[in-house]
């Protein structure tokens, strides 16, 4: 294996597994998210030297997880039936530890934020697993969805309000009197 | 709101019951290695390939610079001795004419009634002038070659007989006939000796606005200026009055001294050259023209005088006489003109017109010199005259290739800078 091989198993391996579960968060099932992100290292790696640095190699790279997910979701999804098998419980969720008791109140509450982001619109529910899964910066969340700063900063500010507004996500609002007056916009 | 520590922790743990694929990073892996992506061959950098393509572009572009330029000079080159060349051939082209002219002469000569004493006691020789007009002709297809024909027939006259052999000697020489000649052709022969250069007809015109009140003094500087390079004032008008002071001279000044003495003339302090036209005329030709015809008269006038010498009847002598003072008129008609282009060519005239009063100014030149660009405004306009010069001259010796070439580097520019951000936006 050469070097620059080895390169790439270390860059990858670093990253598949975030980039996976972001990719079927951002999908809705495992088959479409494992193209998705194949795709997405195959071409973020392709053009590599077309990326700035390094430091922002990643953003670039949910950039193109991003666009592959969309890819998915716009032109092949539509033929399939699209089944959120990921977050089936009978086919997912990986083995726990915990006391049944905490995770059944997680569950119910994963379960409520996951309804609740399918129901979001794709360009809050995108901002909202980039932000608080990928961890990427609102900058970087810019350049991933080639949108303003402001306009990411716009729509997780929307997207967490309306995730509020789930009566079973409100004892989790800072304030749940605003939450309780705030609107819901289709 | 939720709290983002929250939401944080609960997509957390959305996430972490996904179960992620064990092989999935070696399959990507596997993928890129499959597909060579991963050991890809270093290919050489797109501004490379830009580079290169430019380079090229540059020395296709010179080349086609180069080639035209190259081909204007050729072109020049051979031109040039197109344009030398009428000059040898009228050396003798025209002569052949003449030599078939004197040819005829000479067998007038033969059909002239005179009586058998006079052409030798031999009859057949009198028809030996009739049949050595014959070998006459070729000869003077030859030009001036001809001439030495004359002598050759002339030695078929009379005693003068077994010289006729030289005819044909003559004719095998083409510039060796002054020399061999001497016999028969006497001065104009000798002439032949004066067509070394080219004999150019020099005229020059000059308009010159003098300072007031200079006029006399300049009318006489330019006459010290002919005299001293060697020439004279052929013409002189001054008009003094003081509000049309004007003077015209006509000079005449070696041929050799023609430019220096314009050049006198005109940079003389306070003297504004307001217009300036020279004239050459080339008249190598027309002057050996004249000098063949004359050296063929003169030949056939002194096979008139041998003749003459040995008539002894009154009617061949008169008739001699005539046919010789005939000849001798053209012979003299043509010195004449020998001598006005000798002359001509010698010296050359300079007429000029100085006046001190600058002459009604046309309406555009008025405005032109009503705001005379001066300092910045000269620079920045002969700067733009001489970018626009030096387009012209790229495009004019490039054709369409300098817009090709501009086009191509151009399109390579935008390559270079556009295609990484293109790429980028196809990520």
């Amino acid at each position: 294996m050469t070097g620059e091989t080895e390169q790439l198993g270390d860059w990858v391996g670093a990253r598949y597994a975030r980039a996976f579960r972001t990719a079927v968060l951002i999908c809705g099932n495992r088959a479409d998210a494992e193209e998705a992100v194949q795709d997405a290292f195959l071409r973020a790696w392709r053009f590599r030297d077309a990326l700035p640095d390094n430091e922002r190699r990643d953003a670039w790279l949910y950039r193109v997880l991003v666009n592959a997910c969309y890819s998915k979701l716009r032109k092949e999804v539509p033929r399939r039936e699209r089944e959120r098998e990921a977050l089936d419980p009978e086919r997912g969720p990986s083995a726990t530890t915990e006391a049944p008791e905490a995770g059944a109140e997680r569950s119910v509450l994963a379960d409520a934020l996951h309804s609740t982001l399918g129901d979001l619109p794709e360009s809050l529910r995108v901002v909202v697993i980039l932000r608080y899964y990928a961890d990427l910066s609102e900058r970087e969340i810019a350049i991933a969805i080639r949108r303003r700063p402001g306009t990411v900063k716009s729509r997780l500010h929307e997207a967490r309000r309306r995730l509020a507004a789930d009566a079973r996500l409100a004892s989790y609002a800072p304030d749940a009197s605003n939450v309780a007056d705030a609107e819901v916009t289709p | 709101m939720i709290d983002e520590a929250v939401l944080a922790q609960l997509l957390g743990e959305l996430a972490d019951e996904i179960a992620v694929p064990d092989d999935g990073a070696d399959r990507v892996v596997h993928e890129l290695s499959a597909s060579g992506r991963a050991t890809r061959p270093r290919v050489p950098r797109r501004s490379q390939w830009v580079m290169a393509a430019a380079a090229a572009i540059v020395v296709v572009g010179l080349g086609v610079v180069v080639n035209n330029a190259m081909q204007s000079s050729t072109a020049k080159v051979s031109s040039a001795p197109t344009a030398s060349a009428p000059n040898l051939t009228q050396l003798a082209a025209p002569a052949a004419p003449r030599r078939r002219a004197a040819a005829k002469s000479v067998a007038a000569n033969g059909a002239l009634k005179l009586s058998p004493s006079v052409l030798g006691q031999d009859g057949n020789q009198g028809a030996g002038i009739q049949g050595g007009v014959g070998p006459q002709g070729p000869a003077g297809d030859e030009g001036v070659q001809g001439v030495a024909g004359v002598t050759g027939d002339i030695g078929l006259v009379g005693p003068q007989g077994p010289s006729g052999a030289q005819g044909p000697t003559g004719t095998s020489a083409a510039y060796a006939a002054p020399s061999t000649n001497t016999a028969a052709g006497g001065s104009a022969a000798a002439t032949f000796g004066a067509v070394d250069g080219a004999k150019i007809i020099k005229t020059g015109s000059l308009d010159l606005q003098v300072p007031k009140g200079t006029l006399q003094s300049q009318v006489l500087r330019m006459t010290h200026i002919a005299v001293g390079v060697g020439g004279y004032v052929t013409h002189s008008q001054s008009n003094l009055d003081p509000s049309s002071a004007t003077a015209q001279m006509t000079i005449r000044v070696p041929v050799n001294a023609f430019e220096n003495a314009i050049s006198q003339i005109e940079s003389a302090p306070g003297i504004k050259v307001l217009n300036d036209s020279e004239n050459g005329t080339d008249v190598s030709a027309q002057y050996v023209n004249v000098q063949a015809k004359i050296q063929a008269d003169s030949g056939e006038r002194n096979s008139l005088l041998v003749l003459l010498s040995h008539a002894s009847n009154l009617d061949d002598i008169l008739t001699l006489r005539d046919k010789i003072t005939e000849v001798q008129g053209v012979i003299d008609q043509y010195q004449g003109q020998l001598n006005v282009l000798s002359d001509q060519s010698t010296y050359s005239s300079i007429s000029v017109l100085a006046s001190e009063k600058p002459p009604k100014p046309h309406k555009a030149a008025v405005a032109h010199h009503v705001v005379p660009p001066t300092g910045l405004s000269k620079s920045w306009q002969d700067a733009r005259k001489g970018f626009a010069n030096v387009v012209e001259w790229f495009l004019a010796r490039s054709g369409g290739a300098l817009i090709l070439f501009i086009i191509s580097m151009l399109l390579a520019l935008a390559l270079r800078y556009l295609y990484p951000v293109m790429r980028r936006a196809l990520l």
